[in-house]
């Protein structure tokens, strides 16, 4: 601006130069803030995206990233396992003449050789375990064996190994005499081996002859293994082994318990194809090939028993071509002829019409996407809900089986043979399939497999849930169970909290602002309104502290008296100022007046006086006397109510035990009904009283306006009644729905506290809105002789209509947000109940609850990440609403 | 507006009440006596709208009562009743709080049949009392329920003891002997009272000591160790393990761990010669139930008769308590003791918080109100400004974590920290990061007042001022920050109490329930930014939700909670008052 031309209007020159200094910090200054402020700025719209890229990474599809093929060495039959290291160093090939060859992956070289029949005995039926090592085995004479297969990792001192591994590089590995050397990232050597470890065979009857084994599977509960065996004469046997170990010789000795299931081959007279027992041991599956498949329960070992027979293949004549346990052993992967793809699990509905023994019935919970051609191969991951499945048309593909999602599909380069065997590696990140003589390996990075839209938003059936449902359960207790990410429960919880809160926080702090801005005295004004801001500011640890500890167990004892306090308070008022209205007109006048006159300073003060000036008014006193009177009356109405209503113990009967449904219907009718008595009242008996009052006293019309209330009071109550009881004759107990078994730490609590914290926020914003509206409005309406009320509610409040309502969201927002409260006093269950005496969680307290826990960049870790942006979005949709709202209601406030 | 507020009652004796009654096509009669009029005043609603505003208040008030008055009356000192029961147990300590319950059917049908019959008559609610009973290290419990129909009698001893001790939680207990050097000098309560209270003072002096070298000098020979390992290992990261670096690193090392092996020897000789000394003093204390208990005098902090002091020595007691709260560090799991690093973590990151969130506060507001160009984009922004008041905490406390810990302390550990990975240094919550988020949070705070500042300053005097030649820094420096400062400092104060009361977000980046060390000590570089903190409020939930004693946790959370909100409300009020202060300098400037 200095810059000035040479002439200037004035037709004089400058005089003087604006110092260099001023000019150079005029620039500097500018330059500073406009980065700084722009920067600022910047920072904070950061939230918002850094939020936004941790969740992103969570829909990525995965991605494979490379194929090796190695030739597969050595012909021994069909491959019966197949199994590679966590390093994806080695393959581990298992063939039915029960030689196990292990290959380098990088050069297809043969480094170990083994055989899972050391004796000879002709190997015939086997069972390996998912993710762990233990293996199961049955030969032709009838005996079993128990083993370990598997890879061993050590770490070594670098001079102490083979000279070709003393110079690796990182990610390097060699192979020496059957062991594969690599460095790890932190610079230490590490070496792994193939091992297998076979016990003694078992011999049960301690018969020279029994008969072969044909089928067999194992699951290990406890260390000790429990396998089922099929023979070849058809005996289908259940054995449970003790190891026990004589601590003295060190000698293993195995006890074994047996139990004969009775199964059923009228129908199906050739062998089954399969045989699966179920993780705990307690269920056995017999399966067929066409998919005529029988269950057992073997809850009771001794005494095994049919439980169900089902088809797994229930709508096509395809045969089971595959057919795996995922980890755990619950869930059943079933492959057919035709590529289509299934998951089993057994489910205990609560219905009666079960007829299976352990009340439970298998069903098919998820449907994946069909492969091309028959499915051939199963193997599932140790550690996720994921499987690899190896298909006729040697293409393989990995499904998540929870959310029902085709994550990748590959195909062996120049193949058309079907694929013989397939698996998953240790720690997800690596795909191993075999076709005729080829070993495909593929890198594969699965990124987070369990998370879906679909997974999120909508219901999944888990595991043993009876029908597709909305969980959260993030902290799996073990590698074998699904963890749950369905963030409904959370959001509404949420809602729950919100709602309830509102509920009991709006009216009182509208009402409250209503009051403050028109009919309150600004002298009383001035310290009630700085004292609620000030509770603004009352950090929410303090209040969800007390809801916790003090509200929490104090509310517990009450129950009745608090549910009496709904009606008492408001009646209370009500009743005052139907009173109030009786007394006569002058001194009704004088009452208000009285403390308007300060106490002259040489006055003997009157303390009962001064206490009027300082309220302002009889009325507030009376308002306060009626508040008390209310609570005790409420206190004194709880046990009547109790016995009334609740069958004398509110506890057992909200817990279904005793009692009816009257009183939760009236919980719910009662509102109901005194609203719609308020509305009839308002707009029929109202205006009958108005013209009955334009002829009549004061007094008269007072002594009406009292009857009319008592009366409505009454009738209202008669209404409710009736109702309740229709609706409880009818069959309906609402019991089970809003309200149910009581919790300690419940959504009334938290109601009552977050309606405590929202109440400055809604009430200051809403009062400021109302002192906003000109006074001129005001003026004119009092002058044109509408009463205060009538100029609060028909001049004021339509004015400030927006002003409310962006309290109101604000109020909104804080509440969806709001976490320590919820945090100390919600209970944490993300259950999803309507029930108003029962907890909750939130999405800000289950953040709260679980990130500190959640390992970074893990699944849990951005699924937290995801309910922080939907919090944020939450907030920030409702906030902006009340922004834009306000923002019109000052354009508008502007022009009046 | 005062006018409102009176009612119209001085009205004329016809009146047109309302609207409708002079729409009303009824004839307009002479006959109307004022009974409609009382319709028109709503008297019913207006009540109900003043029965909100009582709610609302009487809620506050009962609120902040209950708190101040729990708050004030944990540390006064409770008689201590000893209860005899008519099975013949006795119980002594103070009494927390009374109940009444249902008794369970079982118990109920067991009882006496007079008591049934009161208890029936009460409507199956029976009364009792929580006696905090103390002595953790005997009976494995602090508390014992004492029902009313229970009690045999009740008395209140003499020579009943409070022990406050460092570990165990208290013990209640009368003194029998005292112990000197394994001689006992003195065998009656008073006598063994007034051995203790001859040697108490000395022996804690010896025990301080005897802390203070604990945590100081072998401290700074840890750190030394410490410090030698680091570089050690830095020398190993940066020029490998064959390097003449290393070497020589490893040389040092070894000079420096010989060093600090004979520095703990004779720290600990003389921690253990402090020890011994102290261990002479013993104090023979029998239970109630007449168990014998040797407590070394060491071990008691406080301890003293509540049935034979007198008001003055329980207010002496009352007032060491409350010194203890403010001065000393927790014990007991929190349930005990002091919150002063609660207190010195709360005000740190309050201070550090305002540091950052004030420069850049003002930085942007000074840019949105005085460069920015006015348009529909700054309106926007302003709108995000607002809205971001309005984000949840715990999602800037989600932030914090995601962005400043595992980002920017990830990254400055890489850089900085490589010869202590894998344990991160900024790399997790600490002091730094949760000053910075709570910045972010209070952000909108500072920027919405300082803004409202800068617009209250007239156009005229910036107008003033580029007349008489000044450039626009000039006249931003020296004529509209100056105006605005107030505002600015309001700003300030409540981004400080809305900082000072945030707990969720502290939950994620940095809080922790016990601190072993202060984030700003004696030790160079002073101020470790990295360091966990304590912090009031997450003490509050701490102790309130996840305390293992809850009973007893329960008063000191009061008290907590009582310190919280007075720390809270003064920020408040002083901003309250500033913003006055500010209103009236800014009537008095307009000229």
């Amino acid at each position: 601006m200095t810059q000035t031309p040479q002439t200037s209007f004035t037709g004089r020159r400058r005089m003087r130069r604006t110092s260099k200094l001023v000019k150079y910090g005029d620039m500097v200054a500018r330059l500073f803030i406009t980065i700084g402020g722009i920067g600022t700025i910047m920072a904070v719209a950061l939230v918002c995206v850094f939020l936004a890229w941790k969740v992103v990474p969570l829909f990525q599809s995965p991605s494979v990233e490379s194929q090796n093929i190695v030739k597969l060495d050595g012909q021994y039959g069909k491959i019966i396992h197949l199994d590679l290291d966590e390093f994806r160093n080695m393959a581990m090939v298992a063939y039915e003449n029960g030689k196990v060859v292990t290959q380098d992956l990088q050069t297809g070289k043969v480094l170990q050789e083994a055989t899972l029949d050391p004796d000879n005995q002709k190997l015939t039926a086997w069972s390996f375990g998912i993710g762990g090592k233990h293996l199961m085995l049955g030969y032709a004479d009838g005996s079993t064996r128990i083993g370990d297969l598997g890879f061993t990792v050590r770490f070594l001192e670098k001079d102490k190994a083979p000279a070709a591994a003393q110079h690796l590089e990182v990610g390097q590995s060699t192979a020496v005499d059957g062991v594969v050397y690599s460095l790890t990232p932190e610079g230490q050597l590490r070496s792994q081996t193939a091992t297998l470890k076979l016990e003694d065979p078992i011999r049960l009857d301690d018969q020279e002859a029994t008969p072969a084994i044909v089928l067999i599977d194992h699951t290990v509960l406890n260390d000790s293994p429990i396998y089922v065996t099929l023979d070849n004469q058809g005996t289908l046997k259940i054995n449970s082994i003790t190891r026990k170990e004589n601590w003295m010789t060190g000698k293993v000795t195995f006890q074994v318990s047996e139990g004969v299931l009775p199964y059923d081959k009228t129908n199906h007279p050739d062998s089954p194809q399969y045989l699966k027992v179920s993780g705990l041991g307690d269920s056995v599956l017999v399966v067929w090939k066409d998919g005529f498949t029988q269950r057992f329960d073997c809850r009771n070992f001794s005494k095994p028993v049919l439980a169900e027979t089902l088809d797994l293949t229930p709508d096509s004549d395809d045969t089971v071509t595959a057919l795996q346990f995922m980890n755990g052993r619950n869930t059943l992967i079933v492959g057919d002829s035709s590529g289509d793809l299934s998951a089993w699990f057994r489910v205990k509905p609560e219905t009666d019409d079960v007829k299976s023994s352990d009340g439970a019935i298998l069903v098919k919970g998820h449907t994946l996407p069909a492969g091309t051609a028959a499915a051939t191969s199963i193997a599932v991951s140790s550690r996720s809900r994921m499987i690899v499945v190896g298909f006729a048309d040697s293409s393989a593909a990995i499904y998540e089986v929870t959310v029902e999602h085709q994550m990748l599909r590959t195909q062996i380069a120049d193949s058309t043979l079907p694929v013989q065997a397939v698996a998953m590696a240790p720690k997800d990140n690596g795909l191993m399939a075999i076709t005729g003589q080829k070993i495909g390996m593929w890198d594969i990075d699965p990124k987070h497999p369990a998370i879906t839209a679909g997974a999120i938003f909508l219901p999944v059936w888990y595991e043993g849930y009876v029908e597709p449902t909305h969980v959260w359960q993030s902290s799996a207790g073990t590698d074998d169970s699904e963890p749950k990410y369905g963030l409904y429960p959370l959001i509404f919880g949420t809602l729950k909290a919100t709602f309830y809160s509102m509920l009991f926080g709006l009216p009182i702090a509208i009402l409250a602002a209503v009051y403050t801005s028109e009919f309150l005295h600004p002298r009383v004004k001035a310290w009630v309104k700085p004292t609620i801001e000030l509770m603004a500011s009352l950090p929410s640890v303090v209040l969800g502290f007390l809801a916790a500890l003090v509200f929490a167990p104090f509310f517990e004892k009450f129950v009745p008296a608090m549910l009496a306090c709904v009606a008492t308070i408001p009646l209370s008022f009500l009743l005052g100022a139907y009173l109030w209205q009786l007394l006569p007109h002058e001194l009704a006048i004088r009452l208000e007046n009285i403390g308007d006159v300060a106490p002259a300073p040489t006055e003997k003060v009157n303390p009962f006086r001064m206490l009027l000036f300082k309220l302002g008014g009889v009325r507030l006193v009376c308002l306060f006397v009626m508040f008390g009177l209310s609570l005790v009356l409420a206190l004194a109405l709880g046990t009547p109510i109790e016995h009334l209503l609740f069958a004398g113990d509110v506890k057992l009967w909200l817990d279904g035990q005793r009692g009816n449904g009257i009183g939760a219907w009236m919980i719910l009718l009662l509102p109901v009904s005194g609203l719609g008595a308020a509305y009839v009242i308002s707009r029929v008996i109202n205006p009958m009283v108005a013209s009955f009052g334009d002829t009549r006293t004061r007094g008269k019309v007072a002594v009406l306006d009292l009857v009319k209330f008592m009366g409505a009071c009454v009738i209202t109550v008669i209404i409710a009644y009736i109702l309740s009881a229709i609706l409880n004759g009818i069959g309906w107990d609402p019991r089970g729905t809003y309200v149910d078994t009581y919790v300690q730490r419940n959504a009334l609590i938290v109601g009552f506290v977050m309606g405590f914290a929202i109440i400055p926020i809604i009430y200051t914003i809403a009062e400021d809105a109302m002192s906003a509206v000109p006074v001129h409005l005001r003026s004119a309406s009092l002058g044109a002789g509408a009463t205060p009320w009538q100029t609060a509610t028909r001049i004021i409040m339509p004015t400030a209509m927006s002003g409310l309502f962006s309290a109101m969201m604000i109020g909104l927002g804080r509440a969806v947000g709001e976490t320590m409260i919820v945090l100390m006093a919600a209970g944490n269950t993300p259950v999803m109940e309507m029930n108003i005496f029962n907890g909750f969680r939130t999405l800000a307290a289950n953040i709260a609850v679980e990130l500190p826990e959640a390992p970074k960049d893990g699944t849990h870790f951005r699924m937290l990440f995801l309910a922080a942006l939907t919090l944020f979005a939450m907030t920030f949709v409702v906030n902006t609403i009340a922004e834009a709202v306000r923002l019109r209601f000052r354009k508008k406030a502007v022009q009046l | 507006m005062s006018t409102t507020l009176k009612e119209p009652h001085n009205k004329p004796a016809v009146p047109r009440d309302t609207i409708r009654a002079s729409m009303s096509s009824r004839k307009k009669t002479r006959g109307n006596r004022g009974g409609r009029s009382l319709l028109a005043k709503g008297e019913p609603m207006l009540w109900l709208t003043g029965g909100g505003l009582v709610v609302a208040v009487v809620m506050i008030v009962a609120l902040m009562a209950l708190v101040f008055v729990q708050g004030l009356v944990t540390f006064w000192p409770k008689h201590v009743q000893q209860f005899t029961l008519k099975n013949g147990t006795v119980y002594m300590g103070e009494v927390t709080r009374d109940d009444t319950y249902k008794p369970e059917p079982g118990i109920f049908d067991s009882l006496p049949t007079q008591v049934q019959q009161d208890i029936t008559t009460n409507e199956g609610w029976a009364h009792r009392e929580l006696v905090r009973t103390g002595n953790f290290d005997i009976t494995n419990t602090h508390f014992h329920w004492v029902e009313d129909f229970n009690i045999e009698s009740r008395s209140e001893p003499q020579w009943a003891t409070v022990i406050e001790r460092n570990a165990w939680g208290r013990f209640y207990g009368m003194p029998k002997a005292f112990i000197l050097d394994g001689k006992t000098i003195a065998t009656t309560p008073d006598s063994a009272w007034a051995e203790y209270l001859k040697y108490h003072d000395q022996v804690r002096a010896r025990w301080h000591e005897r802390r203070g070298l604990e945590k100081h000098e072998i401290g700074r020979e840890s750190r030394k160790i410490d410090d030698a390992r680091l570089e050690l290992k830095t020398a190993k990261l940066e020029h490998g393990e064959d390097s003449a670096q290393y070497r020589e690193a490893q040389a040092h090392y070894d000079a420096v761990e010989a060093e600090v092996n004979v520095a703990y020897g004779k720290i600990r000789e003389k921690i253990n010669a402090l020890n011994a000394e102290n261990d002479k003093y013993q104090l023979l204390m029998v239970t109630a139930q007449g168990q014998e208990k040797q407590l070394g005098l060491a071990e008691v902090v406080r301890a003293y008769q509540p049935n034979q002091l007198g008001f003055g020595s329980k207010v002496g007691v009352y007032l060491s308590r409350w010194w203890e709260f403010l001065t000393d560090e927790p014990r007991e799991a929190n349930s005990e003791g002091g919150v002063f690093p609660a207190i010195f973590g709360t005000v740190a990151m309050t201070l550090i918080m305002s540091l950052l969130v004030v420069p850049f506060g003002v930085l942007a507001s000074l840019y949105l109100r005085e460069y920015a160009k006015a348009g529909p984009m700054i309106s926007a922004v302003r709108i995000a400004i607002n809205n971001l008041a309005g984000v949840p905490s715990i999602v800037f406390g989600v932030f914090g974590l995601g962005f400043f810990c595992y980002v920017v302390g990830g990254t400055i550990d890489e850089v900085f920290f490589k010869a202590n990975l894998p344990n991160p240094t900024f790399g997790t919550g600490g002091l730094l990061w949760a000053a910075l988020t709570l910045a972010l949070l209070t952000l909108p705070v500072v920027i919405v007042s300082t803004e409202e500042a800068l617009a209250a300053v007239p156009g005229s005097m910036r107008e003033g001022s580029y007349g008489c030649g000044a450039s626009k820094w000039q006249t931003i420096r020296r004529i509209v920050l100056p105006r605005a400062m107030p505002g600015v400092m309001t700003g300030a104060i409540l981004a400080m109490a809305r900082g000072a009361g945030e707990v969720a977000p502290l939950m994620l980046v940095g809080a922790v329930k016990l601190a072993p060390e202060l984030p700003i000590d004696g030790v160079y570089p002073f101020l470790h930014a990295q360091r966990s903190f304590m912090h009031l409020g997450f003490h509050v939930y701490d102790l309130g939700f996840q305390s293992q004693n809850a009973e007893a946790a329960k008063p000191m959370v009061f008290t907590t909670t009582l310190l919280l909100i007075v720390i809270v409300a003064f920020l408040n009020l002083f901003a309250i008052w500033l913003r006055a202060r500010l209103r009236r300098k800014f009537v008095s400037s307009q000229f």
